[in-house]
């Protein structure tokens, strides 16, 4: 495929760890250049709420999506159902609901773990998509149990799964209006060759989710930062997809012990060279989207959304990243 | 009677827009506060206390009464940081169990119920510290299981309106004991009409949700005031006593608030709030403004 036939779309990535002053920030930069959604991801141990976090996102731009990662693993079914509505009520048709399996942390915070996790989320959609369509929903498997829920009124809200992990793939390609895919770079890769070759509804959308960190002249250190961002997404990573990757399960088992104990201080040593180049992009703000953007059209995927932790100045870097985009990605 | 504070309790079964407009209507009227309610299939409720704070300047605004068997602590956590992130120190917080049968229809089952609110308050604690989150964390109770734990949050919001049920029901728990304590609160929360011109069919509004409140009320309370079998084989406002469904809303005209809140101040309550109906239309809240107004002249 060649570079020049395709246009990438662009959306910006945030998570609640960040003030909601950045979601903001975002807003305005997607409406000054048309950019697609501001996808939120949530950290479930953060101190803020997704759901109000989103709301304060779209209330300060009057065009731009917001898509949010929830996972019914966490919230009550009932809770994503309604504040997805609750958002559209009040901000139109704006909002892309994302599940997933959720960060590492949810064996620690909820005591749950997720060991059938796709038949979960299959069930979390199928019900969803009934609530949305104004329909009462009783389930009762090992997750979720409803009793004749509905909502008061029918909401449209496109559902995306968040895929880790390669054997959900094919099954998100068929119950998700949208997928996004996080993890090491070859197994995006493989998602999205997966994507090309199967035979699927062509209205699906395939997003690719891309660290980056921006760095300046100054700057010959990767922060710390990034370092944290490498190691939550290694460890959040299924071990199959690691080894095919070929990262060392060792060093990462490592690395999810000292989440757990929070010891981020450990686990910023732990971060080596081939796991900051499996996750991440970093580089000068020209150099790290036209490389990053040659690797999306390589691999023919339509949208990435550009992840934190973006550099030591998010808004600057945010702003440089996107006007550089906007000069290297006219079709 | 200094101290005491008039809050409006806000359903979210209502449009987000409506509820805005009554919250700017509430606010322009005096009152000290809002309280955004929460129920399992009604809109998110951290979602309108934004609304509401973006439209408004000044009131105070609840969250609750919020169940932490539906929201883990560290999300009712969330919802608050926030929300003072976002607006400022103007929010607080009450913790109920919930409503066993909402709750149960999606899948959320209330055991160890003191155990569970003081678990999450801890957790709640420890987590405004860290955030800078300054919010009273109050407590919704009626029965004496949840009451004797009331005395570590701020206050307790008792769920009843009779004068003589509520001086029982604090002389027979620990709550008596707390309210030695100056910063210890005590107040109300109960379905009320409060008029400067009556209609009959917001009085029965009013009674069908006294009703609601006998059916929720706890066993032991029920049993402690000889009304258990009320609500066994189908009750409804009409075969219910009138004189027994009084005793769980406050319907009365604006200029007799102010009689029935000095009775109530020289028991040491000093937060009230008034609940649906009251909501129901603005100019009921205008009524509600009106007699707040009256009732401090008064006092």
């Amino acid at each position: 495929m060649e570079d020049e036939e395709l246009s990438t779309g662009l959306n910006l990535g945030i998570t609640t760890s960040y003030p909601i002053k950045l979601g903001v920030y975002m807003a305005s930069t997607a409406d000054k250049y048309n950019l697609g959604s501001i996808w939120i991801r949530d950290g479930m141990d953060d101190p803020r709420d997704i759901y109000t976090y989103a709301s304060l996102v779209l209330t300060s731009s009057k065009r731009v999506a917001a898509g949010i990662e929830a996972s019914p693993f966490h919230y009550n079914i009932s809770t994503i159902a309604r504040s997805s509505a609750t958002l559209v009520e009040l901000h139109g048709e704006r909002l892309k609901l994302g599940l997933g399996v959720g960060e590492l942390g949810i064996a620690g915070i909820t005591g749950v773990t997720p060991t059938h996790v796709m038949d979960g989320l299959r069930d979390a959609v199928g019900a969803l998509r009934v609530i949305f369509k104004g329909g009462a929903v009783s389930l009762d498997t090992p997750y979720f149990k409803l009793d004749g829920y509905s909502l008061w009124s029918s909401f449209r809200i496109p559902i995306y799964l968040w895929v880790r992990n390669p054997g959900f793939l094919r099954s998100a390609f068929n119950v998700a209006d949208g997928v996004i895919l996080s993890g090491p770079k070859p197994f995006l890769e493989e998602a999205s060759r997966l994507f090309r070759d199967v035979e699927i509804s062509r209205s699906l959308k395939l997003l690719g989710w891309i660290p980056t960190a921006v760095l300046y002249e100054k700057e010959s250190d990767i922060p710390d930062s990034a370092a944290e961002v490498v190691a939550a997404a290694a460890a959040d990573t299924p071990n199959g997809v690691l080894e095919a990757s070929g990262i060392d399960l060792g060093k990462v088992e490592l690395v999810r012990r000292g989440l757990l104990l929070r010891r981020w201080d450990r686990v910023v040593k732990l971060v080596d060279e081939e796991l900051m180049d499996l996750f991440l992009f970093h580089g000068p703000p020209a150099d790290l989207i036209k490389r990053l953007l040659g690797w999306a059209r390589r691999n023919g995927m339509d949208e990435v959304v550009l992840g934190p932790p973006y550099g030591l100045d998010p808004e600057k870097s945010i702003g440089e990243a996107v006007s550089a985009w906007m000069d290297s990605n006219s079709p | 009677m200094d101290g005491l504070e008039f809050s409006l309790s806000l359903n979210v079964n209502e449009t987000l827009g409506e509820v805005a407009v009554k919250s700017f209507e509430a606010e322009g009227g005096g009152l000290d506060q809002v309280w955004v309610g929460d129920h399992p299939d009604q809109r998110y409720p951290a979602i309108a206390a934004s609304l509401i704070a973006m439209k408004t300047e000044r009131i105070r605004i609840g969250l609750g009464p919020l169940s932490p068997f539906l929201h883990p602590a560290t999300h009712i956590s969330a919802m608050l940081t926030t929300l003072v992130e976002a607006y400022g120190q103007r929010f607080d917080l009450c913790l109920v169990p919930g409503d066993r049968l909402k709750l149960g229809s999606v899948g959320v089952t209330c055991r160890g119920i003191p155990y569970r609110m003081l678990e999450s308050l801890k957790i709640l604690r420890r987590r405004f510290m860290g955030e800078g989150v300054k919010a009273r964390i109050w407590l919704g109770a009626q029965g004496p299981e949840t009451l004797r734990v009331s005395g570590m949050f701020d206050g307790v919001l008792v769920n009843l309106s009779d004068p003589g049920m509520i001086k029982a029901v604090i002389d027979g728990s620990p709550v008596k004991k707390y309210m030695k304590d100056k910063e210890f609160k005590v107040g109300v929360f109960f379905p009320s009409y409060i008029y400067r011109s009556y209609d009959p069919e917001v009085h029965r509004i009013a009674e069908g949700a006294a009703l609601r409140v006998i059916y929720g009320a706890s066993k032991a309370l029920l049993k402690r005031f000889n009304l258990e079998g009320l609500t066994v084989g189908g009750a409804s406002p009409t075969n219910i006593p009138r004189e027994v469904l009084e005793r769980f809303h406050l319907s009365l005209p604006a200029q007799r608030l102010g009689e029935y809140i000095k009775t109530m101040g020289g028991m040491g309550i000093t937060h009230f709030a008034f609940a649906f109906p009251q909501n129901y239309k603005t100019e009921l809240i205008r009524d509600l403004a009106y007699a707040v107004k009256s009732t401090k002249r008064y006092l």
